[in-house]
This record gives structure tokens, sequence and C-alpha cells, in this order.
């Protein structure tokens, strides 16, 4: 046994170098069960993932077991960009063709052990290490005017987002009355990893008195924020047997506030233009070309949202198992974010610093539905569905989000078990809707539109590899 | 049955492994290719001497040589080093505003950029492009333009770009490799306004004409024209509301920007031509020298036979009278910003009426700006002269 955990352990080791890579905000496929089945999993729970889904199915656990579990998704966005100032003014992005940003494979290593505590009847405890959230894409999106006359070439990829949670999971769960109802508590210990990078224009009328007029109306900056930061939660669940055949389920997760400390470097392209630095000298400092940058540092909480989650999970024969549940998440917590950066930080350039990010994202409420077939003694076949609504309005979407429009989920996966051994796969299929944003925000009237029209396009494949091991 | 099951769930995981391991390729970014953009040049000699030679306000430099650049496309035999090829090349005369140089002209807007950028794109097929300016700042006096008017004060600018310029850079193919029976003119405000005389002037000379912000109806002394409704008061309200206070603005005064062009165009249309007479109020000196001008306005308001000399210089009016068939068959491209400084739009929609009561084709954009940049005179002249060449282009 030691030597399957050490073994485990080693493999997830191994892959942390990985993170990172995610995308999605919520990251479908905790738990190869779970996911197999389109996430309508509270009211079976029969799991390690039960630790995020209802921790008061591990208390129905029959042994102590460790499983690793590995999912990799293959996100495979496009997006064509329709982004331009009122009246039609080109910005410098790529507009009118599809763009897609670079491809990868993200790998998310989940692992989590309960143990059966000796003598005391039906109570589980153990800790799960889960990667609930993350998003993440990097796009070349942009590149200055015609005519702008930057001298350091601007980056190609200039529009990125990685962020990821690692939740460490320790979970306690036990039978409150024999063989009818269980209870779970689990507590989030959650480390955040935020990069945001993304493309910023300052007006030159706030720092030349008039501005200049195009194409030098807005002077170009790279803004690269990295910050990380801890946080931490609850969630807790029920589980009801109401009959041989019926069981019930509610779970909830309370909200986390992840508070990030890091820094923004900010970089200003600057262009070169000698005949308007001869005609105005004032001019020198801005249009000689080169760089003008700083690192200011900044605060930021991460607002991850509260989730509340009802499951049934019906028996209608010994082979079959059909499940559904419903969920409500509060992404609408997700409405800004707020940068604190120290007293006194601006621009390279002096100009007044971008604060907030709006996002202004909506509650959502999901369904799922699940089927799993007994179709040998040690082989289960599992199904599912799940339709899951976009919280992102069209004031704030963004290619980098990842999350675009609304989602069909396909799920379809097995597992085989042997002696104390099981392993299974399940092979997931996203279907996101098109959709076509024409309006530009500015949310907060900060200067920084806050969302990027055009076309998007997605489909999302998954794989999930588990391994389980029974003591 | 069970080895069905594996071989069945082998095949299918291993598709499913397949699915989503595909990388794809973005489409490619065109390298940009470059044309080459000059003001003077060992490649060419101007042998211009002529028509300006005499002014009076003594522009020296009448060789043309800070008065001309010159954009050749990318692949331009001159650029290439391959004499052998005898491509020709559709021409576009470009004429500077008010106070600029071609050289300015590149700087502010871009020109360069922006024709290679449109070649890159493909929205736009090889042309040269040369800019010509009446620029004044090697005179005794520097009004800001000329107003590419005909006198004796500033030379004979029209006869100079329509009989000089043109011509010799027309027949001197072997070197610009021009293509005769393809020109297009236009020009950016006080240019714009001189590409639309120069067409009236040698009609038989262009195929497009195009003005972008530019002076092209003045009204006359109709209450609602542009004399009247805007540059009078405007002028006075540029000198604290004193008539005798209105001087010569020399050079361009940023302060007051009405008046800089109010007496370039005086210079242009109503010079005073007898030089001992200083009579009447309408006379302004022009410092340093024995000339003045005619302002075409008094105390009491617009002052008819001053007005009568700017009308036989107005657009509108030249196509009502002296050369009303000038512009048929050509296309004609028209816009100005509705915030303009000068109020060139309330000439433009004047223009833009009389050009369809006359029956001509054209187009004529009139465009706003964004929040926080109004389109004023020239803010936006980077975004419209990307579509003043692809409209060129596309109608050559």
């Amino acid at each position: 046994m030691k030597k399957a955990i050490v073994s485990g352990c080693a493999a997830f080791l191994f892959l942390l170098p990985s993170l990172g890579l995610a995308s999605g905000i919520l990251i479908p496929g905790i738990g190869d069960k779970a996911t197999s089945m389109g996430g309508a999993f509270r009211a079976l729970a029969n799991d390690w993932s039960a630790a995020w889904w209802n921790p008061a199915g591990l208390a129905y656990l029959e042994t102590s077991e460790f499983t690793a579990q590995l999912m990799t998704i293959a996100p495979r966005p496009n997006f064509t960009p329709a982004i331009s100032l009122p009246g039609g003014y080109d910005l410098g992005y790529r507009n009118g063709t599809e763009w897609n940003p670079a491809d990868r494979i993200f790998y998310f290593p989940n692992a989590g052990g309960f143990y059966k505590i000796p003598n005391a009847a039906n109570l589980k405890a153990g800790v799960a290490v889960l990667f609930p959230y993350g998003m993440g894409s990097r796009w070349n999106l942009f590149s200055p005017l015609a005519g702008y006359n930057n001298t350091v070439p601007f980056p190609k990829n200039n529009h990125e987002v990685n962020f990821v949670v690692v939740d460490v999971h320790p979970t306690i769960a036990k039978e409150l009355v024999k063989d009818k109802l269980s209870a779970g508590l689990g507590i989030s210990i959650q480390n955040g990893d935020l990069l945001y990078h993304r493309t910023l224009f300052i007006p030159s009328s706030d720092f030349i008195s008039g501005g200049l007029g195009r194409p030098y109306d807005n002077f170009v900056m790279d803004s690269k924020t990295q910050a990380e930061g801890w946080g931490w939660g609850v969630n807790l669940g029920l589980l009801f047997k109401v009959t041989p055949q019926v069981n019930l389920a509610a779970s909830y997760r309370t909200p986390v506030n992840i508070d990030l400390h890091g820094a923004t470097k900010q970089t200003v392209y600057l262009p070169d233009n000698e005949g308007l630095r001869k005609a105005d000298t004032t001019l020198i400092p801005y249009l000689s070309g080169g760089l003008a940058y700083n690192k200011p540092s900044l605060d930021l909480t991460l607002k991850l949202p509260s989730e509340f989650g009802f499951g049934i999970a019906y028996f209608p024969s010994e082979k079959f198992t059909l499940t559904a549940d419903i969920a409500w998440t509060q992404w609408s917590r997700f409405d800004q974010w707020e940068l604190e950066y120290r007293a006194g930080s601006t621009t390279p350039l002096g100009t007044a610093i971008p604060k907030m990010v709006p996002l202004e994202w909506k509650d959502i409420t999901s369904f799922s539905l699940g089927v799993e077939y007994s179709a040998l003694e040690r082989l289960k076949l599992r199904a599912g569905f799940s339709n899951d609504p976009t919280p992102v309005p069209d004031q704030t979407i963004s290619p980098m989000f990842m999350d675009t429009a609304d989602k069909n989920r396909l799920n379809i996966g097995g597992s085989y078990a042997w002696q104390k051994y099981e392993i299974g796969y399940n092979f997931e299929y996203i279907n996101v809707k098109d959709r076509e944003v024409t309006a530009f925000g500015d949310l907060n009237s900060d200067g920084v539109y806050d969302n990027f029209p055009g076309k998007y396009t997605s489909t999302v494949y998954g794989s999930h590899f588990y391994f389980t091991y029974r003591f | 049955m069970r080895k069905l099951w594996t071989v069945s769930l082998a095949i299918l995981i291993g598709a499913s492994l397949l699915a989503g391991c595909a990388k794809r390729k973005n489409p490619v970014i065109s390298t940009k290719i470059s044309g080459m953009y000059f003001t003077s040049s060992s490649l060419f000699a101007y042998p211009f001497n002529s028509a300006l030679a005499g002014n009076k306000l003594g522009i020296t430099d009448i060789s043309g040589k800070t008065k001309i650049g010159t954009y050749l496309p990318p692949g331009h035999p001159a650029i290439q080093g391959n004499p052998t090829s005898f491509q020709k090349y559709p021409a576009l005369y470009l004429l500077a505003d008010f106070d600029q140089t071609p050289e300015l002209f590149d700087s502010y807007y871009q020109l360069q950029a922006l024709a290679d950028q449109l070649l890159t794109t493909g929205e736009m097929d090889s042309l040269v492009i040369v800019v010509i300016t009446s620029d004044m700042r090697t005179a005794t006096a520097n009004l800001g333009g000329t107003f590419y008017a005909n006198n004796f004060l500033i030379g004979d600018w029209l006869t100079y770009i329509g009989k000089e310029v043109i011509p010799w850079i027309d027949t001197t193919y072997i070197q610009y490799r021009i293509d005769p029976t393809r020109k297009a003119i236009a020009g950016l405000g006080m240019g714009g306004y001189g590409a639309f005389r120069l067409a009236l002037e040698y009609d038989t000379l262009f195929d497009v004409v195009g003005a972008m912000s530019a002076p092209l109806a003045f009204g006359g002394t109709e209450p609602s024209g542009w004399l009247n409704s805007f540059l009078m008061p405007q002028v006075m309200n540029e000198n604290g509301n004193n008539y005798t206070g209105i001087q010569v603005v020399d050079p361009f005064d940023a302060s007051k920007p009405v008046s800089s062009w109010m007496f370039a165009m005086a210079l242009g249309f109503s010079p005073r031509l007898d030089t001992t007479d200083q009579s009447g109020v309408t006379w302004r000196g022009i410092p340093n020298t024995h000339y003045g001008v005619d302002i075409p306005f008094d105390n009491a308001g617009l002052v008819p036979s001053v007005v009568d000399q700017w009308k036989s210089w107005d657009i509108e009016n030249l196509l009502n009278t002296t050369y009303p068939n000038a512009l048929s068959g050509k296309k004609v491209y028209l816009d100005c910003g509705d915030a303009d400084d000068f109020n060139f739009q309330l000439m433009n929609r004047r223009f833009d009426t009389f050009l369809t009561g006359k029956g001509v084709t054209h187009v004529y954009y009139e465009y706003s700006g964004y929040p926080g940049h109004d389109a004023t005179h020239t803010i936006f002249t980077y975004d419209r002269l990307r579509e003043l060449l692809k409209y060129i282009s596309a109608n050559m």
C-alpha cells in the first residue's frame, strides 16, 4: 500500500510543472466517475471526488482508498476580432480574420486519499488535492498601427491569461443515521496564481496638451499582471437515502476570497517620429522610440463563487444507476478585479493607472444527467450530459477567459476493477455555442475597453484517467 | 464477450485521445513590403524654374526640391535597380495642407506606412504618389500657404504644378514610370482646394479628384455661407472683436488659426495688385514687404468687391461659370470631419448638395470622432488618407 501511495505522490509531483495551463473557469473533470456522468454525482458521491461534489458521500465508502487522476484538456477556441474604436477607427487588432491561441493540451493531476477510521463507525477522513478553477490561453491578436513606428518589436504573445487554483481539501464524513443519512464537511485551502496580460492604450491627450492625431492618439502599453496568494473556504453536504432505489443530496460550497499579491509590469512602446519631434520639441520624450516601463506592486482579491447543488440518484435495477443534478453558482461574485496599487503608482508616462477590470459575470444554473451501467461484473460504463450556461456578459467577453458561450457537455467513460485496484477513463466533448458580440464597452468609463467584440467559436476535448487503490 | 468489450474500449480510448491533439496554425501574417519616400533625392533632378520665378515674397526654392516628395512603390525600377523594366505606374498627385511640407505630410499622416500597408494587404495597387506643397518657409513672409493660386506676389502655383511639375513627371516616365493615362489628384485642406482647382484648370489631366477636409464652396455673401456665418465672426472673435486689430498673421499662429487661414486665402485670392495703394479698411500689409492683401469683410459685414475676388477662385462658382463640365466623367471623392476646426463641413455639405444637383457622380463621407477625440481638421487624416488611397486605387 505504502508503495502505491508513494508512486501516486511521485506521479503527482512529476506533473506539477504543467500547472497553470488551465482552461475554462471551473475546470470540468474532477473525478472521472463524476465527470463521465456529466457531473450528476451529488446523490451518488461514491468515490474520492465526493470531497468536491458532496462530502457526505464519503461516509458510505466501503473501504479506505487512494485515487490519482490525470485530466487532460484540449480547448480549441477561435476568435475573429472586430475590435475598433467608435466610428470604426482601427486600434491595431487583427480584425476580420479567424485566429486561434497557441494550441496546447493542459494537464491537471488530482488526487485524494480517504481513510476508514477504525473503531469509529462510518467515519471517514482524508484529504484531496484538486484543481477546481483555471483558465489559460495565449493569443497574438495585436500589433501597433502602421506608421506607429515603435522601435522595439511589440510582443507576439500579447493577450494572455493563466489562472489556476489548487485546492488542498481535508474532508471528514460521517453516517448520521444508519443507511439513511450522512453528512460531510471539507475545508478548501486554496492557492491561486494569476497571470493577466493584455494591451492597454494610453490616450496621448492624457500627457500631451490637446493630444496627437492618429496613429498617435493612443500610446500602446503592454500590461502584464502576475500575482499569487491564498484563501480558504468550506464545503458541506448531506446525502439522504430515501429508499433503497432513491438517494437525494444537497451540497453547498462557501465563497472563497483569494488574496493575491504581485505586480504589474507596464511597458510602453514609444513611437519614433523625427518630423513631429522637430516640429515640436516638447514631444521629444514621447516620440523618440524605445521603451518606458515600471512595475508597481499590487494586491488583488479574487472572489470565487459559492455554489448550491441538489442531486437525485435512482437505482432501477442492480445494473443501472440514473442521476440528475442541478447547481446554482454565484458567479456574480466575479464582478470585477480591483487592482489595489500602492499609493503614487502611475503608468510609465505618469498617467493614471487603470485600477479596475470589470467582469460583471452573472449567476448561473446548470443541470446535468448521468447514467451508469454495470456491463460486466468488473466493468462499468458511464455516460453523461450537462448544460452549462456562460456567466460572461457581452460587455466583458474576452477570448482570454475561454468561457465564451453556453456549453453542452457530453461524456462517456468506464472503469474496470480487479482485486484492490480500479482504473478508469473518461472522454469529454464540450460543444461551446458560437457567439458574436458587436458592442464595444468601457463599463466603468476609465478609458480601458472591457470586452473584445468579435466572433467566438470553440470546442473542447478532454481525456481523463484514474487509478484507485483500495485498502 | 470480454474480448469484444476490451477491443471496443481500446478503440474508443485511442480515438478520443487523438481528438484535440492536432495543433492548428494561424493565418500567415503578410510580411510587410516597403516602398520609398523621399523629399529630395539625387534620383531625380527637378528642372522647374519659370512659373514661380519672380514671386515678390522671395520664395527662394523654386526648383521644387523641398516642395515635392515622392513615394515609389516596392519593386519600382528606380529603387529596385531594374532599369530595363518598362512597367508603368498610375500616379497620385497629392497636395499638402496649409503650413505643411511634404516631409511633414509624411510625418503627420504616415503616408509611406499607409501605402506600404495597403500594398501589403492588397487593398491598393502599386501607385506612385507625388506630394506637392505650396510651402512658404523660404519666403520673406511666411503666411503658411498660397492656396495654389496664381498671382504676382506668390508666383504662379497653378501653372507651376499643372504645366511644369506634372507634365515633367509624366514625360520623365523613364525614371518615374508614370502611366500618363492614369492620374489622380487629391489633397488635404488647402491641398484639397488646390486639387479641385487644378482639376478644373487642367481638366484632361486627371481621372480622379479628391479632397479631404477642404474649403470648396465659400458661399459668397449669402448669410448661411461660410464667409458670413463662420469666417467673419470667428476672425473677429480671435481678435477681440477689434476690426482694426486684425493684422496679417506671420507665420501661422495657433492662437489665431482661422485668422491664419484667412490671410493665406487672401494672399492667394485677393492680393492688392497696386503696391502703392494702401487705401480702404480691408487692406492689411504683409510684414517686412511692400505688399498687402484685402480681407473679405469690414466692420459692417462682408465687402462684396473682395468677396467677388474670392468668388473668382471659389470651386463651386467656377463649376457654375467658367468650367461647367470640368468634372464630367471624373471620379470625385470628398470627406470632412463633423467637428472641423474651420467648419469646412459646412462647405462640404454645400458642395455635396451642389454636385448632386449638377449631376456629378461623387462620394462624400462626413465622419465623426470617438469620445475624447472630435473629428477636427486633421486628427483623423491618417484614417481618411487610407480610405482615399483605396478609393483612388479602385477607380483608376
